[in-house]
């Protein structure tokens, strides 16, 4: 059975809202992208983390980006930038 | 036949009987959901009259005529075509008691002001709970604890699992599962309060409009 949080979003998806961010992909600027990579890392600093999760919601598609990245650290655990 | 319903193939067939104009299919249709549509719909809120009148209106317009195609022509067939009826026959009951209420709101400007009511156009009747839904949904996400819905769309929709989240927050995986619950919690608490805020007469389970948004908003908009 699919899980509720993914029936909502295919729901507001469908509706038109950009849930899962699969428009075409603006690019976060380099200080955004390092702090994704260290929230990935999980060496983001908790002061930085409450704007940079604003931001990853205004921009759903950054949210692939930082899955993207805690992936690539699954084969490669000492992963620097 | 499944406990509570046919397969899905046996639908299928079903509905194509229907849309070809198969008397005995319609019939079959009408048997099967009847009762559970009126009987939906009252515990929905509407009254029997109400009720009667909705799913009646349904069943004609199962019959397509004169160039205007049967209503079943627009199931896609996303959930179980219980689930779609449901959901068709809700909307419309939401229709009903908005028409109601802006037809009583009219009257009394009229009463109050001496100028006749206004004639703007009303969004269709299909779209009502589908589009109450849809802002009622983005309200409570917006309102709801933005870290546990980050959580919430990396692990359900991005494929990580708990553990990978919880080393992102610094946090035990079990602490994560506490803040996506209780996200998901708030969002279907949230989504409830702003439905009940803009139609308090509509009975409506979290269940119930995660079967909506299964059937919706295909067809509607």
């Amino acid at each position: 059975m699919t899980d509720p949080f993914t029936i909502i979003s295919e729901f507001l998806e469908r509706c038109g809202g950009e849930v899962q961010g699969r428009s075409l992909e603006e690019l976060p600027p380099p200080e955004v992208q390092s702090q994704i990579e260290a929230f990935a890392r999980g060496t983001l600093e908790a002061s930085s983390r409450e704007a940079l999760v604003q931001l990853l919601h205004d921009h759903p598609e950054w949210i692939g980006r930082l899955a993207e990245e805690v992936k690539s650290l699954r084969t490669n655990p000492g992963k620097h930038p | 036949m499944t406990e509570g319903g046919l397969q899905r193939e046996e639908e299928n067939a079903l509905r194509q009987r229907c849309l070809a104009g198969h008397d005995a299919s319609l019939r079959q249709l009408r048997e099967m959901f009847h009762g559970l549509l009126v009987g939906v719909l009252q515990q929905r809120g509407a009254n029997p009259t109400e009720a009667a009148d909705i799913v009646a209106d349904l069943w004609s317009e199962c019959v397509g005529d004169h160039g205007r195609p049967s209503l079943l022509a627009r199931f896609g067939g996303r959930c179980a075509l219980r689930t779609w009826l449901i959901a068709v026959a809700t909307n419309r009951l939401v229709d009903v008691k908005r028409r109601e209420r802006l037809r009583h709101q009219d009257k009394g400007r009229e009463a109050l002001t001496g100028h006749p009511a206004s004639n703007l156009p009303t969004p269709p009747r299909e779209e009502a709970l589908t589009r109450l839904l849809h802002v009622c949904l983005q309200e409570a996400l917006c309102h709801c604890d933005q870290d546990g819905l980050l959580m919430l769309k990396l692990v359900h929709l991005h494929g990580l699992t708990q553990r990978e989240v919880g080393q992102m927050w610094g946090w035990h995986e079990s602490k994560i599962s506490r803040h996506m619950g209780n996200a998901m919690e708030a969002i279907s608490a949230g989504t409830r309060a702003g439905i009940r805020r803009r139609d308090p007469w509509l009975e409506i389970g979290w269940e119930d409009l995660l079967e909506v948004c299964q059937a919706g908003p295909e067809g509607f908009f």
